[in-house]
């Protein structure tokens, strides 16, 4: 694709948005993003209330073409809780089938077909639906105690997978075979969740497989619910309470194991890199806080250009307290690691692609096909669409097929609306990078 | 708006204003720092009680019966401060807190009062009651109020009422935690007691304070059997948790814990449209007066039945009358939600994706009817609010029984004839409070007995004086004859 583009083109497919160019992006008028928005969200929420029963339960008898304003999609938008609403008791008694009906109401795939019969727990739950549906169900990491369950379809993650590689176009080019690009991610190997889908889709669509992380292991959901509340007994106090709880039980071995080993395996990853994969492309996963430390080891020890430039260093979390960077530290970045490429971006695991991505100037700003709200946490009503404001975030995005992409997080951030960046990205809204939990 | 929540202490209303702390619904209040102030809130010495012994329990009735004269909320500037913070800090609409606020002045009339103190019995507040015993000995009892701490509940403006009665018939001195949603009403109490006689006993017997829950470096000054030697919780089971952590020999804990109410519905309410309706009107009531804010609000329906198609169509039937007749109820009485916990809302658009276990009636802001269809009760049960119900087709008593626990409260019965037969079964598994259906909303706690308790009772401290001397009691020193 070249050139300037029509919108309207895409008011019934928004996920081909995704492999547009940046200079196409670029060149978008706000007004008429925004236009575009309103016009494939309404036609985006007619169409899958009859697909997906809980969005069509949010709908209920009403008219998405009464939908005049952008603001008033809010009632349909899932709240964060949706994908964890399922009855808890459905777990202790292994009622997997019940579960599977539960998480049949937020896909548009048919899950009625998959057999859950002596289903033990929730991984081979997991594994059933991907195995009998095709669907790979994304949990989250649990923190607030339950883990949520997004169903994600094959031609989700393959979406997935897509935007990713053309967010990193030159990293992940087709053209490149195995081992000409390396993803050190410090999420585990194996696991159901996000990251999975982009190993899997990597490989297999892209055929790119090393991926090496310092958990070289499956974490099932249950030990990832056994270390939420193995973490929240002490911080609470109830850990023999905990104790008793059968799945903590079983796994609170593997847990403590994991967090023994942790902190000597996240060693000899970074070690790994820096040893063995100079000169390499690396696609790299983890906190601020590696990369940065794994620059100024190379600073030390007078290596420079270290990597491909065409490598990235995809991060999250800020710096360690206490560590104060250098005005240039992105100059200095650059130098050691051979690249300058540090990407940041702002989603969950609700979104498919992610809600915004960070610029040079240190702004997020907004995919084409993802609509920003910002709530007053209290009521729910939304602030104006102008100026600064900051409360509550949501989105919908527009370009899932299989599920509803409409979601009121738990994060509260600030955005500008008006504002122009130096960047000269676009000029949409601005989402500051300060996010923090409400 | 700045909203301002003062320290009353032992009549002395203290603003001093450092502190800023976040209400539930997004506004903010100022209030003075507790740990500043806790050598006032305190007793400085038990010799600052006597002047409660040295006037009559006639002299508390009658103050209390003058008290009440001045909650009248027209005219009282106190209780419309306190009407006006329940609009910004709590999720009742003032409607109902108006009304709640009104019914506090029947808390103060004389027969009320004298049927409260009834179950303790006159002559056991008033002074010692002597009792001859076998060997002659002569016990004389009096119940004592003592130095007590009221966490109270702020599901409304009662319970800050009932404890200011409750604390004046037993003469005691109560330090009451202000809930972060029911700011102003126990404020209110104190202030107007201040107003109508600053120097009596009572009104120095009465103190008010805010602390945020879990303020160890203040709970644990505060709990400590030189201030403190009983603790009355209303709350959650965490906040009960919590307290429970202070309780020590020296310290006793009396707990309203956190209590729900069930309805029972026998088979005969199926078997006419009539009875139906008459059934459906009165759960309406039972569901919704008060917003479901109560412990004594039905959140959960047994309704027996074969559990053929036939039956469980016929309930669902009834489900919609409930709805309905919920949304007939007076706006003074009962109101859509105003702030819904998404997570409430998740969980009942989840159920109503499972629809042939489950039929969800409504499930939004006018309330809801939840009927299970295969007989097993939501997993959130205890949880729900909003006006609404979740009704649970059983086939016989025992697989209704298996629901009861000592956490239940109430059980409203329809019909009659059933509640009678019910009763002791349902006593036994702990049920506390038995009534016909449509009556649940109608509990005087004050007079009856509280979740189980005898709550004035046990809220003094029962002392006996004895006299050995003049019936010659036996003793191994005196001679025998």
């Amino acid at each position: 694709m070249s050139g300037s583009i029509d919108l309207n083109d895409y008011l019934d497919s928004p996920r081909d948005l995704v492999f547009l160019s940046e200079e196409q992006l670029a060149a978008l008028r706000w007004e008429d993003v925004a236009a575009f928005q309103l016009e494939a969200a309404r036609r985006k929420l007619a169409r899958q209330a009859k697909r997906i029963p809980a969005l069509g339960r949010k709908l209920g008898d009403r008219d998405p073409l009464a939908c005049q304003s952008i603001d008033d999609l809010i009632p349909f938008l899932y709240v964060d809780s949706d994908y964890k609403s399922y009855d808890k008791s459905y777990l202790e008694n292994r009622q997997f089938d019940k579960l599977t009906r539960w998480l049949d109401g937020f896909t548009s795939c048919d899950l009625s077909g998959v057999d859950m019969n002596g289903c033990e727990n929730l991984t081979q739950w997991c594994e059933r639906l991907y195995e009998q549906a095709d669907i790979f169900v994304c949990h989250s990491s649990g923190t607030s105690g339950t883990l949520s369950f997004v169903p994600r379809s094959r031609i989700d993650r393959e979406l997935i997978v897509d935007a990713m590689a053309r967010a990193n176009l030159g990293l992940f080019d087709s053209g490149k075979g195995n081992e000409d690009v390396f993803f050190f991610t410090m999420s585990p190997r194996y696991i159901y969740r996000v990251p999975q889908v982009v190993y899997d889709g990597l490989e297999e669509k892209y055929l790119q497989n090393p991926v090496i992380s310092p958990f070289d292991q499956f974490i099932s959901p249950e030990m990832t619910i056994a270390m939420n509340r193995l973490r929240r007994a002490a911080e609470t106090d109830t850990m023999d309470e905990c104790l008793r709880d059968p799945v903590v039980a079983a796994y609170a071995e593997d847990v403590n194991r994991f967090g023994e080993e942790a902190p000597q395996r996240l060693h000899t990853w970074l070690e790994n890199i820096r040893n063995n994969y100079l000169g390499k492309s690396i696609y790299f996963m983890g906190t601020f806080e590696h990369a940065w430390d794994i620059t100024r080891s190379f600073q030390a020890e007078g290596i420079s250009a270290a990597f491909g430039p065409d490598s990235v260093f995809a991060v999250f979390g800020g710096v360690k307290k206490g560590t104060v960077l250098p005005d240039d530290w992105r100059q200095q970045f650059k130098e050691a690691m051979g690249t300058d490429k540090i990407v940041t971006a702002w989603g969950m695991s609700e979104l498919a692609t992610g809600a915004a991505n960070e610029c040079i100037e240190g702004m997020y700003h907004f995919n084409v096909h993802t609509i920003p709200f910002v709530l007053d946490p209290q009521t729910g009503k939304p602030l104006p669409r102008q100026g600064t404001q900051t409360g509550q975030l949501a989105a919908l995005e527009l370009v899932s097929e299989d599920c509803w992409g409409g979601i009121i997080t738990g994060d509260r951030g600030t955005v500008h609306w008006d504002k122009v960046c130096k960047c000269g990205l676009n000029n949409g809204p601005l989402l500051e990078l300060s996010i923090e939990r409400l | 708006m700045k909203y301002q929540v003062p320290i009353v202490a032992r009549g002395e209303v203290i603003e001093d204003y450092e502190v800023t702390c976040e209400g539930r619904y997004g506004a903010s209040f100022e209030c003075p720092d507790p740990n500043k102030y806790l050598s006032k809130i305190v007793l400085p010495s038990r010799r600052e009680m006597e002047a409660l012994y040295q006037i009559s329990l006639d002299d508390v009735v009658d103050y209390l019966v003058e008290f009440g004269k001045h909650l009248d909320v027209d005219s009282n500037p106190h209780l419309q401060w306190a009407l006006e913070l329940s609009r910004v800090f709590n999720d009742v609409s003032s409607d109902l807190v108006e009304k709640a606020l009104r019914v506090n002045q029947g808390f103060c009339r004389r027969e009320m009062l004298e049927a409260m103190i009834d179950t303790v019995g006159r002559e056991h507040l008033d002074g010692w009651a002597p009792y001859e015993r076998a060997n002659g000995r002569i016990a004389h009892i009096h119940a004592f109020g003592v130095p007590t701490a009221h966490v109270i509940a702020g599901n409304g403006p009662a319970p800050a009422m009932m404890t200011f009665v409750r604390n004046a018939l037993i003469r005691g001195y109560a330090m009451v935690k202000i809930p972060s949603n029911e700011l102003g009403t126990a404020v209110a109490i104190a202030r107007t007691a201040i107003d109508m006689a600053p120097d009596h006993p009572l009104t120095k017997s009465f103190s008010t304070v805010y602390w945020r829950g879990g303020d160890e470096k203040f709970e644990t000054s505060l709990y400590h059997p030189k201030h403190v030697e009983r603790i009355v919780a209303w709350g959650g089971f965490e906040s009960i948790k919590h307290i429970a952590k202070y309780v020590r020999p020296g310290i006793d804990l009396m707990a309203f814990d956190p209590k729900i109410s069930r309805s029972v519905l026998g088979e005969q309410t199926f078997s006419s449209e009539d009875s139906m309706r008459e059934a459906a009107v009165r759960l309406a009531d039972d569901v919704g007066n008060g917003n479901q804010n109560g412990c004594t609000n039905s959140r959960v329906t047994y309704a027996l039945c074969d559990m053929s198609d036939d039956a469980l169509e016929r309930i669902k039937l009834f489900g919609q009358m409930v709805f309905d007749e919920i949304q007939k109820l007076p706006e003074e009485i009962s109101s859509e939600a105003i702030h819904m916990d998404p997570t409430f809302v998740s969980k009942v658009d989840s159920l109503s994706l499972l629809d042939d276990e489950y039929h969800v009636i409504g499930g939004d802001k006018r309330g809801g009817v939840i009927v299970s269809l295969l007989g097993d009760q939501v997993d959130f049960a205890d949880e729900l609010r909003y006006r609404t119900i979740n009704i649970v087709p059983v086939p016989d008593f025992d697989t209704m029984l298996r629901y009861f626990t000592r956490d239940v409260q109430t059980v409203g019965v329809y019909p009659e004839s059933l509640r009678d037969e019910l009763r002791t079964i349902m006593a036994l598994h702990g049920v506390q409070r038995i009534t016909s259906l449509g009556y649940m909303r109608e509990y005087n706690a004050s007079i009856d007995p509280h979740d189980g308790n005898e709550a004035l009772r046990k809220m003094c401290t029962w002392v006996v004086s004895e006299d050995c001397m003049t019936n010659y009691a036996p003793a191994l020193w005196r001679e025998t004859a």
